[in-house]
């Protein structure tokens, strides 16, 4: 295929090549919907069936990895520990949602939470509550109840840091009073294509413009609104496939990584981004480019936008 | 006859402020208008402020918006120096706006509003509205908010307490914003303010108020009454501690427009812990989570009402003591009531009072009702007639698939019969018709809720 073909010379070090990246801009780095690659992916949270109507013990310490098969501290790590409960949603249908980043406040019929600030890793559903309201398990946490979907997330803002998930499933014919927490690894299932987008062509100017950007990774509506941070790596010898094959250690795999936090808008300048005191000031070397658009409050934690760029020749 | 003039002023991502006159070296040009700025906020981007000066002292306004739709209200005093603060705009927006003076003069220029803050919730809406909703933003970021008719931000002010925004109201002075910041999560916070912003939030004063709960008014002087808690010895000893347990109930605190705090009610004042026991007693006494001042009511005199959660209640505080008997002359609910409804309602939150009249309170009440369904929240409406036991259910609206808000929750009636329904914590809001039908529906993406609201026309007309 064409695109794979020049997305294979660009990473060979062989710039302005690709589909979009034949013309040098002019102005600021463009990106449009053709820029971005494709993710699909889905959530396969695990279900712990519980008694019913009856107080249940819940233990993270052996959550050592999250849903991005990044290690966690489970005492350090999670300071959140929150059930919410889906009224009128299946469980197959909250795992969609997650998945697309289009559950609404309203879909949820009640939260309650548990702030690890002794840091342990146990809590029970009777010590969790909302706004000083603990949850009565006897009438809240019943079988026919809801969906009830159990989050271990790092920081204490509500729907930001989930590192992972679990469904609880209350049943009367259940006597199980003890949930244990699985690792979070696997829990995420996805693929990442990089090879059909068309790279952005970059000029002198180092700033980038999304505005035409409608479409996420995975083909939904991109909402700007959530777009919080920019990410600017620089991977030295490495090819597209070998960001593919692991793409949720995308951080972790750059040799140089810039990052920028985002405000708002559509736009941003790439020399505000840093690699901690490293100050991005130009594209160099022959390796890989990539630019992507994150957003730290969606559970999916792919980002919504991601793109290889295609430094001028001679950068 | 005197042209009008376009310019283009631009955000330019902090703050933008561009002097027209000069720019073509004309100074004062012929409509007598000169020194034209219009400066997008720093602090909110979506709050411009224009001036301009005048040859001669006269009033004048400014119409802006998309389309014009909008306009400051005129000046009231005749000057050669203007200012009028825009608001309702959208954020990222060309927004064109003409100064329109009394003489028949006029200048038009554009400006391109900023952008709010992203950590702001994805708002969805469908249908049509024609008010604005003053409301506050809860989760992931907090602060008093408001949103246009098309349910887009069109103000949010951070709040920097740590603390959560239950209530924001626009301010009878016409130039600021009041909100509370408390927390009303487990122990109240002995740190929690009443909050005074700026319009265009470059100005923050705050009054602390220790304890401070869910709701507050302004009152027609300027003063402000707030709820808050009130801890009180049980008088009966724990044992092991050897500390005399304390009941947490609620008063009513009025903040003078100097800072002056006075309390004006205590839940003491009306009930008694031995005998009037509600729900969930481990959470509190009477926990007071709404507050309502009526100034129609008492034949003018005015009363304040409020909702108490554990009581499932309703209770009406003159704003004059009587000379005799309760301090609460009706309440209405379930414990200690003086009124039941024959369709109960639980852990209520924002109601409304409609008088049917000005003499006294018969008419209907509007009631946000939490649990009355048990996990599903309902908007419901009673005949009311203090004088009368029973108060008999005439409407109710109850979204489909069903919201439980298991917090907060506010109603409001409209003008032309529709009821505006905030389901608070679940952060939908929706406007429906007499029949029960949405009319206007808004939702937020899921880790957002909205606090308690109100709806107004304009941001411009006095509360």
């Amino acid at each position: 295929m064409r695109t794979e073909i020049a997305l294979g010379l660009l990473f060979s070090g062989c710039s302005g090549t690709g589909a979009g990246a034949d013309s040098v801009p002019t102005g600021p780095i463009t990106l449009a919907d053709a820029n971005n690659y494709h993710f699909s992916g889905s959530l396969n949270v695990p279900v712990v069936t519980t008694a019913s109507a009856r107080d249940v013990a819940i233990d993270w310490g052996q959550v050592t990895q999250d849903i991005q098969c990044h290690t966690v501290d489970p005492a350090a790590d999670i300071d959140t520990v929150g059930l919410v409960r889906f009224g009128a949603l299946t469980q197959a249908q909250v795992q969609a949602g997650l998945s697309s980043n289009d559950l609404q406040q309203a879909d949820m019929s009640g939260y309650v939470q548990y702030q690890n600030d002794a840091a342990g890793t146990s809590t029970t559903l009777s010590a969790m509550s909302f706004f000083g309201t603990p949850v009565d398990v006897t009438s809240e946490y019943v079988q026919g109840g809801g969906t009830y979907l159990l989050l271990l997330a790092t920081g204490t803002t509500p729907g930001v840091g989930a590192r992972t998930l679990a469904f609880l499933d209350p049943e009367d014919a259940s006597t199980n009073t003890a949930v244990t927490v699985a690792s979070g690894c696997g829990v995420l299932q996805f693929t990442a294509d990089l090879h059909s987008l068309s790279s952005a062509p970059v000029g002198a100017d180092l700033s980038v413009d999304w505005s035409g950007v409608t479409a996420d990774g995975q083909g939904n509506p991109i909402d700007d609104a959530k777009i919080d941070g920019l990410l600017l790596g620089y991977y030295e010898g490495q090819t597209v496939a070998d960001i593919e094959g692991d793409f949720l250690n995308l951080e972790s795999r750059a040799t140089t990584l810039y990052s920028l936090p985002l405000t708002g808008g559509t736009s941003a300048d790439l020399t505000l981004a840093t690699a901690g005191t490293q100050v991005f000031t130009g594209f160099s070397g022959d390796g890989l480019w990539m630019l992507a658009l994150t957003c730290s409050r969606c559970y999916n934690p792919a980002p919504p936008f991601l793109t290889l760029l295609t430094p001028p020749t001679g950068a | 006859m005197y042209q009008n003039r376009r310019r283009r002023f631009s955000y330019a991502g902090v703050v933008a402020v561009a002097a027209v006159a000069g720019c073509d070296g004309e100074g004062l040009r012929p409509n007598g208008i000169s020194e034209l700025q219009a400066t997008v906020s720093e602090v909110i981007p979506t709050v411009v402020t224009v001036s301009w000066k005048t040859d001669t002292a006269l009033t004048g306004h400014v119409v802006f918006g998309a389309s014009g739709e909008l306009s400051t209200p005129e000046e009231t005093v005749a000057s050669t120096e203007h200012s009028a603060i825009l608001l309702g705009l959208p954020a990222s927006t060309d927004a064109e706006w003409t100064v329109v003076m009394s003489d028949g003069h006029s200048e038009t220029g554009v400006v391109n509003t900023g952008t709010l803050p992203n950590t702001l919730p994805s708002v969805t809406a469908t249908g049509t509205h024609d008010e604005y909703t003053v409301t506050s933003v809860l989760g992931g970021v907090t602060g008093p908010a408001i949103l246009d008719p098309q349910g887009r931000f069109v103000w949010f002010y951070p709040d920097s307490h740590g603390l959560d925004v239950y209530r924001a109201r626009l301010a009878r002075d016409g130039k600021s914003v009041l909100y509370n910041a408390a927390n009303v999560s487990g122990t109240p916070s002995d740190s929690s303010v009443i909050v005074r912003v700026s319009l265009d939030g470059t100005e923050e004063s705050e009054i602390p108020v220790p304890l401070l709960a869910h709701d507050f008014v302004e009152m027609e002087d300027g003063s402000i009454v707030a709820m808050a808690v009130e801890f009180r010895d049980a008088g009966s000893d724990t044992g092991d501690t050897g500390a005399a347990s304390q009941i947490r109930g609620d008063k009513l605190v009025q903040i003078a427009p100097d800072g002056t705090q006075t309390d004006l009610w205590s839940s003491w004042d009306c009930f008694d812990p031995a005998t009037d026991i509600g729900t969930d007693q481990d959470a509190g006494w009477t926990f007071a989570n709404s507050l309502e001042y009526d100034a129609t009511s008492d034949g003018g005199s005015g009363a304040f009402e409020l909702s108490l959660r554990n009581f499932s209640s309703i209770t009406h505080i003159p704003r004059v003591p009587p000379t005799s008997g309760s301090r609460c002359d009706w309440t209405f609910g379930t414990t200690a009531a003086t009124v039941t409804p024959d369709v109960p309602f639980l852990h209520s939150h924002q109601f409304q009072l409609l008088h049917a009249n000005t003499t006294n309170d018969v008419g209907s009440m509007l009631i946000f009702d939490n649990a009355g369904m048990g996990n599903a929240s309902r908007a419901i409406e009673y005949s009311f007639d203090p004088a009368q036991p029973v108060a008999h259910k005439i409407w109710e609206y109850d979204p489909s698939p069903s919201i439980f808000t298991f917090v907060l929750g506010d109603v409001a009636r409209l003008d032309g019969g529709d009821t505006v329904v905030d389901f608070a914590v679940s952060g939908e809001i929706d406007r429906v018709t007499p029949a029960g039908a949405v009319a206007w529906r808004v939702n937020t993406a899921l880790g957002y809720g909205f606090g308690f609201m109100t709806q107004t026309p304009s941001l411009y007309s006095s509360p």
